[in-house]
């Protein structure tokens, strides 16, 4: 799902030229119709893609027990049976906990892969770059209904290591596009200066390398996180009676008993979404890291 | 403040050779550099300087031959390890420091004290003339003041050896004269040895004790800039290192103590015959520099002489720039530079003119080091 | 030549190994311990679950192609594919639809009013598709917005059913992959110099030539790669369809989960899985380059 990342990339060129496309002043009538008209068009495609998203708001608020648009009384009450359900808290703390982890381990192996990619060479790096980056592109039922096949008879199915390990195989792909993309734009002289200053492979990589692709490290994190936490799929087939995420509880309960809860975990799904990402927007366009 | 004092160590490069997948970049190369020496690589773009100034770095490694300093074989050991100081072309200098802690890198790396780092930085930004700018970003000074940073990095952990990469091809002309004037004086104060690679000619000629020029991954000529003016090896130097007059002539005989070479059905050169060791009738080429050669209205041609035509004089500040038309050979032109002396030249375009050369100026080279040139 | 000493950690030593002769690159023996905690995961959590899962397409319950053979002979089955195969290229259409003026929007509209619109596209990108999906079954329920409003106006008197339909899965499912196909295109638009659309007009082409002749042509390699992604997506896709429609609108990705979830048929999952990759694959593989278009993937690819 590289758009996440083309948008990254593309984000970083907007914010770097400031080239502005002014639609010229249209004289005739005609042309002030016809802007009038796709104005109108784009607007109406742009409520489609975000109205169904912003109406759960409102909708996690509403005091009926059924949903209803535009509720007529406002209460916290469904956040509050939300953060007392044992299952809700116990399902928000597991996927928290899960997707806590898939970003470290994520991070890690896709950012060394990345370096090997980039910088190494090895036999089979062509094949190996493709296997990797095949979780975004095999449909995901596959994968879900792969690993649980695979993990049931191991015990991992419900389990922490279980979901660690298949979320991070479907979030490396995305640390990897990040860091090597990053890599690829980090100069390589800069490296070779470290060594010749007297420092070693490893502390070259920590004093010189990382700290200037921290960006695509970090946009890798990101990703990663919300590759995890995000994810209904796998989680669907892979969640245990014990072992429960939050989409799965949530894939349960929209199929069995659709209150009002449902929309405030939505809610927190989504702004904890949209705050993750702003995180990212802020740290990327702070040019200088804090020293020593 | 304590002063930075270093003494420069021998670069010995022996034999060395290096191959990009087949091609040999480097063949054959020796030279020994003297301690606290400034040698200049210099070379046509592609002739393999950077590619040993890598290897004396150590982050390419020779495919053959030997690299020490002083009397450490430093062929294989690790970049890291070699105590090599090296300025980049591009200067390199790591984006995400500031001035200080650039300069300071070195010395972290060396697991020195903070209160000596420090002092060590101070020094030597006063060395480089930037102390107002400890805490500057690299991204935040000129062309000029990274490349102080750059050098200054450089020379932080004391090494005994400095190797530069076209360390002010980046620069503007001006900047350029003021920055080698500036490594010269911190390079004499130091007595570090430097290698320092160019493909500037004059650049060469005005910093270093020797010059080694390279072409096409060969050595061509080791030696001190006068010698390489006066007394290039063969015509690739002589080409090179510069302004010079090249032309195709055939060994007739001795004259005296002298070889004539004959240009022309009327025109000839005359050599010291101690550089022409040929048969009669043999193809040579004749090198002689513009200033060497000497032009006057027409009169009776001296012998070793021989005459022309004016075909352009230009007044250049210092010299009179003179281009004359050999008689005989159809479309083939000599410069001269002769004194301008405050007066007028009295030579025009269409003047017959007679050119003279002074023997011991002239130097001949064999036909095929011509053509590899 | 200087050996590694061997008293050292292996890991050290590979790094310290010189035999390479440049430093520009890491040696394979560094490369390789990189990526082997990459070999580990993918190996145990990506190729060794699926290579069993289509290995169970031939195994279980008996040896043979019996799965295969039951999949071609059962005509629901066929049914689910086509339907598949359809719902996708139906998504993809309206995708590129709707998505094709907003990316052209984006690119082209003065830099505030376009960070407008690229928030617009990135808000629903960022949020989990689970939630998109629920935001439909909230607008298309039979006491969802939808029919409440249709209710309320007394265009209707009885509520539609709208939700658990074809008609509903694809809706939703091109609410969650448009904007894999505005970014795309939205690079691609991007991309064509600003003075060649100028110069075009200098020259006196109107709108719709300039569109037609320059901003069309230019921004096809965007457009193919958010069709293929955005066709991909669509028929592996499993929580909207799974969440939005109903029997009548069961395709692949929905007919593996129901066979693993209830008919517990390893097997049939297992053949059903290998088509739906078999197909995906080749799709990729024959339109790599469209894809590699895409700047995300041809990072690395
Ligand atoms: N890493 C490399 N791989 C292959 N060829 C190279 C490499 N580095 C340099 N070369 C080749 O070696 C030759 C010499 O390059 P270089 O040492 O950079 O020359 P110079 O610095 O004198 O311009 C050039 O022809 C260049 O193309
Ligand atoms: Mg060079």
């Amino acid at each position: 799902m590289s758009p996440d990342l083309e948008f990254a990339l593309a984000t970083r060129e907007m914010a770097n030229e400031d080239k502005s496309l002014v639609s010229r002043n249209s004289r005739s009538l005609w042309k002030c119709l016809g802007a009038v008209t796709a104005g109108f068009l784009i607007l109406l495609i742009l409520l489609f893609l975000v109205l169904p998203i912003v109406i759960i708001f409102p909708m996690s608020f509403g005091s009926a027990s059924y949903l209803e648009f535009p509720p007529r009384g406002l209460t916290l009450r469904w956040y509050g049976q939300y953060l007392s359900d044992p299952d809700w808290r116990a399902a928000t703390l597991f996927s928290l906990k899960i997707a806590l982890a898939t970003t470290l381990s994520a991070t890690i192996i896709g950012t060394l892969a990345a370096i090997a990619f980039v910088r190494g060479s090895f036999p089979g790096k062509g094949l190996f770059q493709a296997i990797t980056l095949s979780p975004m592109i095999i449909p995901h039922i596959v994968i879900a209904v792969a690993v649980f096949l695979a993990f049931a008879p191991l015990n991992l199915s419900g389990s922490f290591l279980g979901f660690l390990i298949a979320h991070t195989m479907l979030a490396v792909p995305y640390v990897v596009l990040t860091v090597v993309a990053a890599l690829q734009r980090f100069d390589t002289t800069l490296e070779l200066a470290a060594l010749n200053c007297g420092a070693g492979r490893i502390r070259t990589f920590f004093s010189v390398v990382l700290p200037n692709i921290r960006v695509g490290v970090a946009s890798g994190a990101v990703f990663a996180f919300l590759a995890s936490f995000d994810e209904a799929t796998v989680a669907f087939f892979l969640s245990g009676i014990e072992g429960k995420t939050i989409t799965r509880k949530m894939f349960e309960d929209i199929d069995f008993n659709l209150t009002p809860v449902i929309a405030a975990v939505s809610v927190v799904l989504t702004v904890t979404s949209l705050l993750v990402m702003g995180a990212l927007h802020v740290f990327s366009r702070n040019p200088v890291p804090a020293q020593r | 403040m304590r002063r930075v004092i270093l003494k420069g160590e021998t670069v010995t490069l022996e034999k060395i050779e290096k191959n990009f997948a087949e091609t040999a970049v480097v063949r054959d190369v020796s030279i020994a550099v003297q301690a606290g020496e400034f040698l200049s690589l210099l070379g046509p773009s592609g002739s393999g300087k950077t590619t040993l100034l890598m290897m004396i770095a150590g982050f390419e490694a020779p495919n053959r031959g030997r690299i020490s300093v002083g009397t450490r074989d430093i062929t294989f050991e690790a970049p890291n390890k070699r105590d090599v100081g090296m300025v980049f072309q591009r200067y390199a200098l790591f984006p995400h420091m500031t001035v200080a802690q650039n300069i300071a890198f070195p010395l972290r790396m060396r697991r020195c004290s903070r209160a000596q780092a420090r002092d060590r930085v101070d020094a030597m930004l006063a060395m480089v003339r930037l102390e107002g700018f400890a805490d500057r970003l690299p991204q935040q000074l000129s062309g000029g003041q990274q490349q102080r940073v750059a050098v200054a990095r450089a020379l932080v952990a004391e090494p005994p050896v400095l190797l530069m990469d076209e360390p002010l091809s980046a620069l503007d002309k001006k900047l350029r004269e003021t920055m080698q004037l500036e490594i010269k004086r911190i390079q004499k104060r130091l007595g570090v040895t430097v290698v320092y690679v160019t493909h500037d000619q004059e650049e060469a000629l005005t910093m270093s004790d020797r010059v080694a020029v390279m072409a096409d991954g060969e050595l061509m000529q080791v030696g001190a800039p006068i010698d390489l003016y006066h007394r290039p090896a063969n015509a690739f130097v002589a080409g090179f290192i510069g302004k010079m007059n090249f032309l195709e002539g055939e060994y007739i005989g001795h004259d005296g103590g002298e070889a004539v070479i004959r240009l022309s059905q009327t025109a000839t050169v005359k050599c010291p015959t101690s550089s022409a060791t040929a048969v009669v009738g043999q193809r040579l080429t004749v090198a002689i520099r513009p200033e060497d050669l000497s032009v006057r209205p027409s009169g009776d041609v001296r012998p070793g002489g021989f005459k022309g035509r004016v075909e352009a004089a230009l007044f250049v500040g210092a010299a009179y720039v003179v281009l004359v038309a050999i008689d005989g050979r159809a479309g083939e032109v000599v410069e001269a530079r002769l004194p301008a002396n405050g007066g007028s030249l009295p030579l025009v375009p269409g003047d017959i003119v007679d050119v003279f050369a002074e023997p011991s100026a002239v130097r001949l080279f064999s036909h095929q080091q011509r053509q590899a040139a | 030549m200087k050996k590694a000493k061997t008293h050292k950690l292996p890991v050290r030593a590979a790094i310290s190994f010189t035999k390479s002769k440049s430093w520009r690159h890491y040696p394979i023996g560094l490369s390789l311990i990189l990526i082997i905690p990459l070999c580990l995961l993918l190996g145990f959590g990506f190729v060794y679950p699926v290579g069993r899962l289509l290995g169970q397409s031939f195994f279980a319950p008996d040896f043979g192609l019996d799965n295969y053979r039951r999949l071609l002979e059962t005509p629901l089955y066929l049914r689910v594919l086509g339907r598949t195969v359809i719902v996708a290229l139906i998504v993809m259409a309206a995708s590129l639809a709707l998505g094709y003026p907003v990316a052209l929007a984006m690119a082209r509209l003065r830099r505030d009013l376009a960070g407008v619109v690229m928030a617009c596209v990135l808000l629903p990108l960022w949020t989990s598709a689970l939630v998109r999906s629920y935001a439909w079954i909230v607008i298309l329920q039979r006491r969802g917005l939808v029919n409440d409003a249709l209710l309320g106006l007394g265009v209707i008197s009885e509520p539609l059913k709208l939700i658990y339909t074809e008609g509903a899965v694809i809706l939703a499912m091109t609410h969650v992959l448009v904007p894999f196909m505005i970014l795309p295109i939205f690079g691609a638009i991007r991309a064509i110099p600003t003075e060649l659309v100028q110069a075009a007009r200098n020259l006196g082409g109107g709108q719709f030539t300039v569109f037609a002749r320059i901003l069309l042509p230019l921004s096809l390699p965007g457009i193919f790669a958010g069709c293929l992604m955005t066709f991909i997506l669509a028929l592996g896709f499993y929580v909207t369809p799974a969440l939005v429609g109903g029997p009548s609108s069961l395709l692949m990705a929905t007919l593996i989960g129901q066979q693993t979830t209830e008919t517990l048929d390893w097997g049939f999952a297992g053949a059903l899985s290998t088509v739906l990759l078999c197909v995906t694959l080749v799709i990729v593989v024959c339109f790599r380059k469209a894809l590699s278009n895409n700047r995300g993937i041809s990072n690395v690819a």
